[in-house]
């Protein structure tokens, strides 16, 4: 399936950072396909786009604030989870993101 | 521009007696004072605090990655300890107790991304699992230096997608 992702932390220097590389691995390790935009001390990087979003069986907002441009969303299925729990309980959240796609 | 840029070997302590998290803290921080990184270390320690009030910075695996952005920050720079004995770091009882700390500083005002990217990728290589044990088997500070070098010539760019298999 085919999965995005959003992280964001307050200061946005670790958390951000850790929680896009632990959905990555997870989600390869679940044979997904996964893009995840960081949105953090450095901006905005590895944007996902309109064309993503089209393609995209469900979202994951793995943040403690709010989301930029959270809009390009609209009409997804979308998990939302802290940024810790995108770290500490990485499988679960995945799990989360398959139930949420296929319900 | 490379990690080795950022942490100085006085500012790497293998098996810290530290009591508590307050403590461990502490000390990397007046490490960090006196390899010059910190401009005021109250003020420094004042925002980690602050940040660790938002949230608890356990990151799972005995880690634990106490940050302050602040004008107290002269230069970016990393501390890192391993602790003699492990500390609770938060009352969340999802968190392991902490027996290795990163503690990072940040300016407030950083005039570019390098750095910033630095900590990113460091954030980033705790997922590796290698990583990890080479800081659990660290004799000396240059261990320490060599796993980061290491973690870091072998880093995948930012960003990408991840294989579909």
């Amino acid at each position: 399936m085919r999965i995005l992702a959003v992280t964001a932390c307050p200061t946005g220097i670790a958390h951000t950072y850790m929680a896009a590389e632990a959905l990555e691995r997870e989600a390869v390790k679940r044979r997904h396909k996964i893009k995840v935009e960081t949105q953090g001390s450095m901006g905005v990087e590895n944007e996902i786009t309109a064309k993503d979003v089209a393609e995209a069986d469900v979202i994951i907002f793995a943040v403690d604030m709010n989301v930029l441009r959270a809009d390009r969303f609209t009409g997804k299925p979308l998990v939302r989870v802290g940024v810790a729990d995108a770290i500490k309980k990485t499988a679960k959240v995945l799990e989360q993101a398959e139930q949420a796609a296929t319900n | 521009m490379k990690i080795a840029e950022l942490i100085d070997r006085s500012c790497i302590a293998l098996d810290l007696e530290a009591g508590d998290k307050a403590k461990a803290i502490g000390l990397l921080a007046g490490r960090l004072q006196k390899a010059g990184a910190l401009l005021d270390v109250s003020r420094y320690e004042e925002a980690v605090s602050h940040r660790e009030q938002e949230f608890s910075t356990a990151v799972g695996y005995g880690i634990a990655i106490p940050h302050g952005k602040s004008a107290a920050v002269r230069r970016p720079a990393v501390a890192f300890a391993r602790l003699a004995q492990p500390v609770l770091w938060s009352d969340d009882p999802d968190d392991e107790p902490v027996h290795m700390v990163f503690l990072l500083a940040v300016p407030e005002a950083d005039a570019g991304d390098r750095h910033l990217r630095i900590l990113a990728r460091l954030a980033r290589s705790l997922l590796d699992e290698g990583f990890r044990s080479n800081l659990e088997s660290a004799r000396t500070p240059v261990d320490v230096l060599t796993a980061l070098e290491r973690v870091e010539s072998s880093d995948k760019p930012a960003g990408g997608e991840g294989g579909e298999s």
